[in-house]
């Protein structure tokens, strides 16, 4: 018989933890001189108060690019070429990648918090699930971790970047396999 | 010698189909680190030149499917289908090595890599510089794969092991055809 699911809980998620590590796969749809393109691949995710640490890899497990990220300095490197280093990762990977990873949105996004535009701390819930961030991407909270018992962690994440003067649509679907034990 | 096996098992196999189970090692400076929750499996099946269906059951749905002219890669979860020219995304990926065209020297170096674990290896080392692999390696046995180890240029290997590995099947006229999952988004390349 079809179970009802239960009506969607508004626990918010779990605390925020500076330390943790994800893993996950994702999809990018970006476009790139004017033509469409997509990554579809996994996703390993390390983060501590002073750093993080993102590889993406193919769907068979090949890393194609690692990227670390410190207060300062940004490091990316894609298999077969020489790290490249800048400030900040944001130009980093729009240069190298073609489309931009927001390395710092997502320190708090994949856990499901987010500074919203009028500057408020968003804290996401299955019925409080789309928020607009302070630096203009539009998140959107699909399904959660099934783990029985609030609060729960998010399992699929829709990061949208809407096209406004020269900067490119692009959306970036995440989906978190690995939560944090 | 592996070589000698692989020629038979390319000459001898116009299609194939079985299970696969594919885990993550990652090597740290010589040691090597499994990584537990990385590991996957499911089916798959090929028909050459350029046809296959690669299908993850677990731990998530997910398929990647050449129809000789388009690879499709659909995850459920994400619920997206991307669609690619076949053409370079075969290349001197390992789908290459399995399921291409049989001129391998084409894109690969090949080289005896040894016996090990009752299979004779073969090591194949992409001639194209830009590609995401260090080295492929295949393992056989009585003229079949039952292995293959992917090494990518960051020292994490990728493992393979194949099982109930069936020569030239029966396959339907549109075995490849891809079939477009209801409501899932499309995203065209």
């Amino acid at each position: 018989c079809a179970t009802l699911s239960a009506p969607p809980s508004g626990a918010p998620v779990a605390a925020y933890r500076a330390t943790l590590e994800l893993g996950g796969r994702l999809s990018v749809n970006y476009s790139r001189d004017g033509k469409p393109e997509s990554l579809s691949g996994k996703f390993n995710w390390t983060q501590t108060p002073q750093r993080v640490d993102v590889s993406l890899a193919s769907p068979l497990g090949q890393i194609i690019a690692a990227i670390s990220v410190t207060p300062g300095q940004a490091t990316l490197t894609e298999a077969g070429k020489p790290p490249r280093t800048a400030a900040d990762i944001d130009s980093l990977s729009a240069q190298a990648l073609g489309w931009e990873l927001p390395v710092s949105g997502l320190r708090d996004w994949l856990q499901g918090y987010a500074t919203a535009a009028d500057g408020s701390r968003f804290v996401a819930s299955p019925v409080h699930d789309t928020v607009t961030t302070r630096d203009g991407w539009r998140l959107r909270y699909v399904s959660w971790q099934e783990e029985g018992g609030a609060p729960s962690r998010p399992k699929r994440i829709d990061v949208e970047r809407l096209a406004g003067g020269q900067v490119d649509e692009m959306a970036i679907r995440i989906v978190i396999d690995e939560p944090a034990p | 010698s592996a070589l000698e096996q692989f020629k038979s098992f390319v000459a001898s196999t116009k299609s194939a189909k079985g299970e696969f189970s594919q885990r993550q090692i990652k090597n740290m400076d010589g040691g090597s680190t499994a990584k537990p929750a990385s590991n996957s499996s499911g089916t798959f099946v090929f028909a050459r030149p350029g046809k296959f269906i690669w299908t993850y059951v677990k731990p998530y749905d997910q398929l990647l499917q050449a129809d000789g002219e388009q690879l499709y890669i659909y995850d459920k979860d994400l619920n997206q289908v991307t669609v690619k020219k076949l053409g370079d995304a075969l290349g001197s990926s390992p789908a290459a090595i399995l399921f291409g065209s049989n001129d391998l020297e084409k894109n690969f170096t090949l080289a005896e890599g040894g016996t090990k674990e009752g299979l004779e290896w073969l090591k194949a080392t992409p001639k194209a510089k830009d590609t995401s692999f260090e080295q492929i390696s295949i393992g056989l046995r009585n003229g079949l794969p039952e292995a293959m180890e992917l090494k990518d240029s960051f020292g994490q290997v990728s493992v393979l092991a194949f099982k109930k590995f069936e020569k030239n099947p029966a396959l339907g006229a549109n075995a490849f055809k891809f079939v477009m999952p209801k409501g899932a988004d499309v995203f065209n390349n």
